[in-house]
């Protein structure tokens, strides 16, 4: 049989037949879980989420720069892309290699919410 | 006020809500199933829950394997059936207790062993653990024949797709129960977030609330699909300490 394929709209993945909800799981998981902000959908007005990318007090930024550095040692996440959240850091596998370290480990525990 | 996004509640704080009630880990099916080494009522109960809802990605493993449609039936009903009947668990200790894990070593070995393979058939076409007509309307569009997947990536693949829809389906009853199927609808569009989902302000509108209402409704409802997760995920392990691997073996797959 051939499957017609589909791109999400939002991340351009392909979107399986069987995907549930017949959407794109990617973004229904990370959606639900938070790991991306989303000034949009968060209600969050956007002016917050831009003010956090430069390093305004208060917000993640903080974390942000610590997520940048990371990457800088990773070497390998040149175009991961801001905002990263608690979440994020918390469960997505990227950061699987830094998991054990502890100043990762404290990074996470600090910015719990 | 609706927290801002960075300040999502992580999941290992979330064991429910007030009107949900807690997690208890201790009573989730898998723990129970190796508790009681498939001996007792309620393991064997649970255990059959667990088939039951986790049959897709050992259909689609054996599908990938080379058997055909009526075959991949007889041989998917007939390895729970086994599965039920031997009440054999010790290699799950090996499997680090995880369900996932020890359903694909288990078929493994099954569709390997030649005898039990033959058995296995015969004993499907007798017992029909998983409705037939839910198989057929599921595999409608048998797309996976000629994919690019392996057979694990394809088992992991839809381990992950089950997981998803158990939540999302736990979700969209809890607010049909509450008659808000609608408003589910659009929370759901919310969430995906895709492109054409309706604006706060239109859901406003539609449901006569404020923008402030909806934003704490999808709030409530992203905490609510976060809990139902970790919940569904909690009853496919044995050990607390796994949940969070497995929502991370989760992530990684569903990004593949």
């Amino acid at each position: 049989m051939t499957s017609v394929l589909r791109l999400c709209p939002k991340c351009e993945a392909e979107i399986p037949a069987d995907a549930p909800e017949g959407g794109c799981p990617a973004c229904l998981l990370e959606g639900g879980l938070g790991l991306f902000a989303d000034a949009s959908v968060a209600g969050v007005d956007s002016s917050a989420v831009a003010s956090a990318k430069a390093d305004d007090p208060g917000r993640p930024a903080s974390l942000i720069r610590a997520a940048a550095r990371f990457a800088e040692v990773l070497g390998e996440l040149g175009d991961y892309e801001p905002p990263i959240t608690p979440a994020l850091l918390k469960f997505d596998p990227i950061w699987d290699p830094l998991r054990s370290d502890p100043a990762f480990q404290k990074l996470c525990e600090e910015k719990r919410p | 006020m609706v927290p801002a996004e960075d300040e999502v509640t992580p999941l290992t704080e979330i064991g429910g809500n007030a009107h949900h009630g807690p997690v208890a880990f201790t009573t989730t099916h898998w723990s129970v199933v190796l508790e009681a080494q498939g001996e007792s009522p309620a393991a064997q109960e649970a255990l059959e829950k667990l088939c039951r809802m986790y049959w897709r990605p050992i259909y689609g493993f054996v599908r990938r394997q080379g058997a055909e449609a009526e075959d991949a039936e007889d041989l998917t009903q007939g390895f729970f059936a086994l599965l039920l009947e031997r009440k054999d668990l010790n290699t799950v200790r090996k499997e680090k207790g995880r369900l996932r894990s020890y359903l694909l070593t288990s078929v493994k070995h099954f569709l390997a062993d030649e005898s039990r393979h033959a058995m296995a058939v015969k004993r499907g076409k007798g017992q029909r653990l998983i409705p037939l007509d839910d198989i057929r309307e599921r595999e409608r569009v048998d797309v996976e024949r000629s994919d690019r997947l392996t057979a694990d990536q394809i088992y992991e693949r839809r381990w992950a797709f089950t997981v998803l829809e158990q939540v999302m389906a736990r979700l969209r009853d809890e607010y049909r129960s509450a008659g808000n199927v609608r408003f589910f609808d659009q929370m759901k569009k919310m969430l995906m977030d895709e492109p054409d989902r309706p604006s706060q302000a239109q859901i406003a509108s539609e449901f006569d609330m404020t923008e402030n209402a909806v934003k704490q409704a999808f709030y409530r409802f992203r905490q609510r699909y976060q809990a139902l997760l970790r919940e569904e995920i909690s009853h496919t392990v044995a050990m607390p300490g796994d949940i969070e691997d497995e929502l991370r073996h989760l992530i990684a797959v569903v990004r593949a």
